[in-house]
């Protein structure tokens, strides 16, 4: 028995040495063209904390623009840039990522990087079910595997081992659903659920695009914010954690379509974007954290997408929004 | 819990530890906790299934046994059928024969446990349903003839049933061979915890670095093969080939290495599969538990081949055909089925009685000409659709089919494939047209293949086991490196975990 636990330590001490060696010849090979393919964001995160005084956190809406009718095609965090000559802006950002990915990030800023500001964009929409569980969500989590913490190897074995969030688009339709179907709203029947209220009749029949896109606001803007709800869990963490680092905190509340929400769905809805919009403006001034709210900043015209409803502006939408932080900024300085 | 992933990796270590450490009495009761957590993490709702089949097989056999009345045991044995392969039914392939996705959508509403129904199918197919049906069901067969003596205890039976190694993709076991070894008692030795691990590593390398890295490869080719060229179509039906070898015959060394580290031998699945001389030889090499199975409990039950040629002919053609079915609620499966059920006749008619061995070029032919009936057949089993199997096809060979061909193919398909296959058509227009291939990694393809070479008809661990301790490292190492670095990043389960 003494033989054979001999035999298996020697074995497993090869192991070991096998993966420490294989960890050397990963970094000086393959291992930039891994991150590369799997996960751009971590190259443009590893520059940012190298260069910028501001990382900019942000999805889609930060750079998005329409390349028929904007003048201007540059993104929000460049116009801030622009704006702002003695700080560096850097932005870090791409489609549909979350709360749960920049805290993820913000945890890798290290003590020697010249950031000392942290601007994240608050996408009131980030925060209900059509966004949490879109199908999106694997490729995101996907990428997040390189942005922990762990020898290069282990990060890439782990991505082999598809150690994620795997979310099926059939798994995340349930849970969407599911969420529709039985979350309570402040309202009576036939407002008391999303899946009630979508019912309800409203611009003709199903398929109309005026009924698709009142019922895409309703699916995307109507739900109940508490501390229970997984973002505000993480945008909890992003707090603490920028607290911990001494790192200047502001939260920029993105701008949603409300004159085109009222329109096709009716005042019940604004009100109920406006009651979770308080809530998360005085929770997070209440931490101590900077909001610039600029939920009902945009008329209906400065909204890019006609089809579904999205943070995505035209560049006069993008100039007001970079020149609330640049106010924000200057005003700090 | 798959096997390639974190959680198995975790979880296997405590298993075989707590194996070795608990006494020879407990080890079962471990084994069996072991396996339903194991399969509970995938949905525990299904759970509830494989508790139903293991309760009705394990009542059905032991009726058959208390009773000397032939009637009596041939009743049971129909209530263990038909409420096994209902259940396979109702969960595999009601969807297939009602012709409707959405059959019980105008019956919401009007009774609760309609939306009830409607909410389990929703879940889809439990996994590895067809590979525990069958293992339970050949057991009350073998009870029914008097092969083996039933189970006496519900919790060893239950073992029997979920024993996690092979219950969601095979190899389908036998009673008479998996159940003393499970339970006869099993020393610490470090040739099985070796040849185990060798058997996972090898599969994990076969599985992750070689299958994982094809399918995002030709996926693209399958979805919209008139976008590509004839080459890549040609190429991409041999890559399924090599990924859907490499992937269940990854799975099944896995599953073989992980009994094999608690001292059982499951039985071989595969033995170059692609070096059959003939489709007969074939079948003898490829998923050799459940050829065998087919032929134990549905081809010599039919009568074999003592009936007339016609009757031969036609229960050859039966056995095939249920084999497609079998692989999934499919036409394309029914096709492949067929194919090779002809192509076995087809040889049949001309050495059925011949024995002799076959060698040299005769062989070399035989080798080339059944991998390439293999892959024609491949095709159709890849193809979510006959009438983009017929495409892939077209391209391959070199022709542009009609517009009415395809909607031909699509009324053979079901109701509303129509639609389908004018989206085929339509996203032709925009879709990608090469594959894009990362070099590096055809320094695991080559090793894979080298290695394939070497080992034939033996088994990784048979074939290391050889080897010098430094080549033996040294092979590890590659492998390893090659698991750890070099797997596919995108998720994809094992394909035999669908059936």
């Amino acid at each position: 028995m003494k033989d054979l636990w001999k035999k298996i330590s020697i074995r497993v001490l090869l192991l070991g040495m096998i993966v420490i060696l294989s960890n050397y010849l990963y970094r000086y090979t393959t291992y930039e063209k891994d991150i590369a393919e799997n996960s751009p964001l971590w190259l443009e995160f590893q520059n940012a904390v190298a260069e910028a005084d501001v990382i900019y956190f942000s999805s889609s809406p930060n750079a998005a623009y329409s390349d028929i009718y904007d003048d201007d095609n540059r993104s929000i965090s460049k116009m801030v840039d622009d704006d702002l000559n003695d700080l560096k802006v850097i932005s870090v950002d791409t489609g549909a990522i979350h709360a749960d990915i920049f805290k993820t990030l913000i945890r890798r800023i290290p003590e020697s990087s010249p950031v000392n500001s942290v601007v994240v964009h608050l996408n009131y929409r980030s925060f209900g079910a059509g966004w949490m569980y879109s199908n999106l969500e694997s490729s995101i989590q996907k990428q997040a595997v390189f942005y922990h913490d762990r020898p290069a190897i282990i990060n890439r074995f782990l991505l082999g081992l598809n150690h994620y969030d795997v979310l099926s688009e059939k798994e995340g339709k349930r849970k969407m659903d599911h969420l529709w179907e039985t979350e309570e709203l402040p309202f009576e029947f036939p407002r008391n659920t999303v899946e009630n209220w979508c019912k309800l009749d409203k611009w003709g029949g199903y398929g109309t695009p005026e009924r698709t896109l009142a019922d895409s606001y309703i699916k995307n803007f109507a739900f109940v914010l508490d501390e229970e709800n997984p973002r505000i869990q993480d945008f909890d963490e992003i707090v603490e954690l920028c607290n911990e680092k001494n790192l200047d905190l502001i939260f920029v509340l993105l701008p949603e379509n409300l004159e085109q929400a009222e329109e096709l769905v009716g005042k019940e809805l604004i009100q109920l974007m406006t009651t979770n919009k308080n809530w998360l403006v005085d929770r997070y001034e209440g931490s101590g954290v900077t909001v610039i709210d600029n939920f009902s900043l945009l008329p209906d015209s400065s909204f890019l997408e006609r089809d579904f409803p999205s943070e995505h502006y035209y560049d006069e939408g993008r100039q007001a929004i970079a020149q609330s932080i640049v106010n924000y900024f200057k005003q700090r300085n | 819990m798959l096997f390639d992933s974190l959680q198995f990796l975790i979880f296997l270590p405590l298993v075989i530890i707590l194996y070795y450490l608990l006494p020879h009495k407990m080890r079962w009761v471990l084994l069996l906790v072991a396996s339903y957590i194991f399969y509970g993490t995938w949905k525990a709702e299904f759970l509830i299934l494989i508790a139903y089949s293991t309760i009705v097989d394990y009542v059905a056999a032991r009726q058959m046994d208390r009773t000397e009345l032939r009637i009596r045991k041939r009743i049971w044995l129909t209530i263990s059928l038909l409420s096994n392969f209902g259940v396979l039914f109702i969960f595999k392939y009601f969807n297939f024969f009602i012709g409707r996705q959405d059959f019980f959508i105008d019956f919401v509403g009007q009774h609760p446990k309609v939306e009830w129904f409607t909410g389990v199918l929703e879940y889809g197919i439990p996994v590895g349903i067809s590979f525990y049906t069958f293992q339970t069901v050949g057991y009350t067969i073998d009870v029914y003839r008097g092969k083996v003596k039933p189970e006496k205890n519900l919790g060893k039976f239950a073992l029997f049933v979920s024993y996690f190694p092979q219950l969601v993709a095979g190899p389908i076991e036998r009673y008479g061979h998996l159940r003393p070894q499970i339970f006869a008692h099993h020393k610490l030795n470090y040739e099985s915890l070796s040849n185990g691990f060798r058997l996972i590593l090898y599969g994990l390398f076969i599985k992750m670095v070689i299958a994982d890295n094809i399918a995002p490869l030709i996926d693209p080719v399958y979805a919209n093969p008139l976008a590509f060229d004839q080459a890549t179509n040609i190429l991409s039906v041999l890559l399924f080939s090599l990924q859907i070898y490499a992937d269940f015959h990854g799975y099944s060394l896995i599953a073989i290495g992980v009994a094999k580290m608690m001292g059982v031998n499951l039985m071989d699945n595969f033995k170059a599969p692609y070096f059959a001389h003939s489709i007969q030889n074939f079948w003898s090499r490829w998923h050799i538990s459940l050829s065998t199975w087919f032929r134990d409990y549905l081809y010599i039950p039919l009568g074999g081949n003592r009936m007339s040629y016609f009757r031969w002919v036609l229960n050859i053609l039966i056995v095939f055909i249920v084999s497609g079915v079998w692989h999934g609620a499919n036409f394309t499966f029914i096709i492949w089925g067929a194919i090779h059920g002809l192509l076995y006749l087809s040889e049949q008619i001309f050495t059925r009685h011949r024995k002799t061995e076959i060698t040299g070029v005769r062989k070399a032919f035989g080798i080339t000409k059944t991998f390439l009936l293999v892959n024609v057949a491949w095709l159709f089993f890849r193809s979510d659709t006959l009438s983009k199997a017929y495409l892939s096809l077209a391209k391959i060979i070199g022709f542009t089919p009609s517009a009415k061909t395809y909607q031909n193919i699509g009324h053979m398909e079901n109701a509303t494939s129509n639609q389908k296959v004018e989206n085929v058509l339509n996203s032709s227009v925009t879709a990608q047209t090469e594959l894009v291939f990362d070099p590096i990694l055809i320094i695991p393809l080559l090793a894979f293949i080298v290695l394939e070479l070497i080992i034939q008809k033996n088994r990784f661990d048979q074939v290391i086991n050889k080897t010098s301790f430094t080549v033996r490292w040294l092979i590890y190492s590659c492998l390893i490196y090659f698991v750890m670095t070099m797997s596919g990043a995108e998720f994809y389960q094992f394909i035999y975990f669908q059936f």
